[in-house]
């Protein structure tokens, strides 16, 4: 999404940060799962049409990803109906939703953005090990978190600093 | 029905939009019953109006003669209705005699032969009943003849008999031959004394006089006279147009307004749902499927609104008992309505899908 001030991103090989805007948008759809920090749902469709979203863009129908979607809620303990709004579930459940929308592509790397901030240990413990999982199917998940208890199930770690800006 | 993921999307979309979608599906449907029942009223009235003076007969060559001719007659008729690519229709008529429904007299009405075809039909020469020649009557000749049943006996001045047997109703620009009692009659090389010719279009009847001028060239010119329906058709001309230039501006108006009421409503929504544009482009959305889907959106609400303002407009035209305007201007109104917004909303969708997905994603 960003432009590059300098070296180059390389995708299986393939270096794709000067590829067309329309091409990054593509990878993106296909190859990359996103969760947010704060969920980024939207508010105005169900749960389960937000996990089945990034179908679209990949060119499938939603439909056809409906039991994958079905399972993954399940899987992460998201226990309220599909067709309820983001308004009426909490933060923790809309966080494992933005998780499922992550992963019902199986992308083949997932960027999670303090995946577990607004969990319960116990919720935290589970999309962890749901992150793991992908991991081990030989997925690339980014992590960034400010805790530690996460950052330990990483395989590889680096720590930033702030910059001047703040970024 | 199942739907296509994308036209779902656009859908569901516009479904979840609820505030912008009503705002927009308002401005079409107001924008489209207002120009239906203003403007399209006017083009209505036109319509009605052009109608009559076409019934009167823009459209129409008179050609008589003072002074029977071998070369006026059905021969000609004949030869004026080969033009059928100008020439909707070719009437001859012979001189009138009078005759009355009593042997001993009455009130007379003009007899005349016809040729040729009438309203549209070819006229059939009718055999004669018991030695008699059969003819038919406007109802004003059965009216003044007193032949109150529709048909009876009537006597020329030497007192050849002719049954009439049937009532003829004549075209608004043979009007000026009522009364009269018409006798069917085969080609053949008697004079006529009338001829009237009625072109397919009212532009077509200048081509049309030079025809029949053309045809006329061995006839004295000083034994004819030639009407032409130039005036009204310049008249038609004057009408046509005229009362809708007005209506032309209004229309423009409103389509304007409602263009540019959409565009503020759409960029409202998007100024809005910024983060929602952001998260679609993070998780894949090309620049174009954004455009696409929310020009889509706007399409399918001001189809709609297009179709129920049409629809309502029509309805108050009608409740009202004024002139409707035609069907093709209808689905023009909407069609350019339901464009017109379309088009306003793709400049905001451009924008929206211009943005840097993560500064959208970090608006609160």
């Amino acid at each position: 999404m960003l432009r590059l001030r300098g070296g180059a991103v390389t995708l299986a090989g393939r270096r794709v940060d000067d590829l067309p805007d329309a091409d990054r948008a593509k990878i993106r759809a296909e190859h990359f799962g996103f969760v947010f920090q704060d969920a980024a749902l939207d508010p105005t469709r169900t749960v389960l049409a937000n996990v089945l979203e990034s179908a679209l863009y990949r060119g499938q129908d939603p439909r056809r990803l409906r039991s994958r979607a079905l399972e993954l809620l399940t899987a992460m303990g998201v226990d309220v109906p599909a067709e309820r709004l983001p308004g009426q579930i909490s933060g923790g459940q809309a966080q494992r939703i933005s998780l499922c929308r992550a992963l019902v592509g199986r992308p083949s790397v997932i960027f999670a953005d303090e995946p577990t901030g607004n969990l319960d240990p116990v919720s935290a413990d589970s999309v962890l090990a749901m992150l793991r999982q992908q991991a081990d199917r030989g997925a690339t998940v980014i992590v960034i978190t400010h805790d530690q208890r996460v950052a330990a199930w990483a395989d590889i770690q680096h720590a930033l600093t702030a910059a001047e800006d703040g970024h | 029905m199942l739907m296509a993921p994308w036209p779902r999307e656009v859908v569901a979309a516009a479904l979840s939009q609820r505030v912008s979608s009503a705002m927009t599906l308002l401005f079409v449907l107001g924008a489209t019953a207002t120009v239906l029942i203003t403007a399209g009223r006017s083009v209505g009235a036109e319509a009605a109006i052009l109608a009559e003076v076409d019934a009167v007969g823009t459209r129409t060559l008179t050609i008589r003669t003072t002074a029977p001719h071998d070369d006026f007659s059905s021969l000609l008729v004949d030869r004026l209705a080969a033009y059928g690519d100008v020439v909707d229709e070719v009437t001859g008529f012979g001189a009138p005699v009078d005759i009355t429904a009593m042997a001993s007299g009455g009130r007379p009405v003009a007899m005349r032969t016809v040729y040729g075809s009438l309203s549209g039909d070819p006229v059939v020469p009718l055999t004669p009943l018991v030695g008699q020649p059969q003819a038919i009557a406007t109802s004003d000749a059965l009216t003044t003849l007193g032949l109150l049943a529709g048909r009876g006996t009537v006597y020329d001045s030497s007192g050849t008999e002719t049954l009439i047997t049937n009532r003829v109703t004549l075209p608004a620009h043979l009007a000026w031959m009522e009364p009269t009692v018409l006798i069917p009659s085969q080609a053949d090389t008697q004079p006529l004394s009338v001829i009237t010719v009625v072109a397919r279009e009212p532009a077509d009847l200048p081509l049309v006089t030079s025809l029949v001028t053309a045809a006329l060239v061995d006839v004295d010119p000083e034994t004819i006279t030639l009407e032409t329906s130039e005036q009204l058709a310049e008249l038609r001309g004057v009408i046509d147009g005229q009362l809708t230039t007005q209506s032309h501006r209004l229309v423009l108006g409103i389509l304007v307004a409602c263009g540019f009421a959409t565009l503020v409503n759409v960029w409202s929504l998007v100024l809005m749902r910024r983060r929602d544009f952001g998260r679609r482009r993070a998780l894949g959305a090309t620049r174009t499927m954004i455009v696409m889907l929310l020009s889509a959106q706007v399409a399918v609400i001001s189809l709609v609104g297009a179709l129920i303002g049409v629809t309502a407009g029509v309805a108050v035209l009608f409740i009202a008992g004024d002139p409707l305007p035609t069907v093709d201007y209808m689905v023009a109104v909407g069609a350019a309505f339901a464009t017109t917004t379309t088009f306003a909303a793709s400049l905001p969708a451009l924008w929206a899908a211009n943005r840097d997905p993560l500064t959208e994603l970090r608006v609160p």
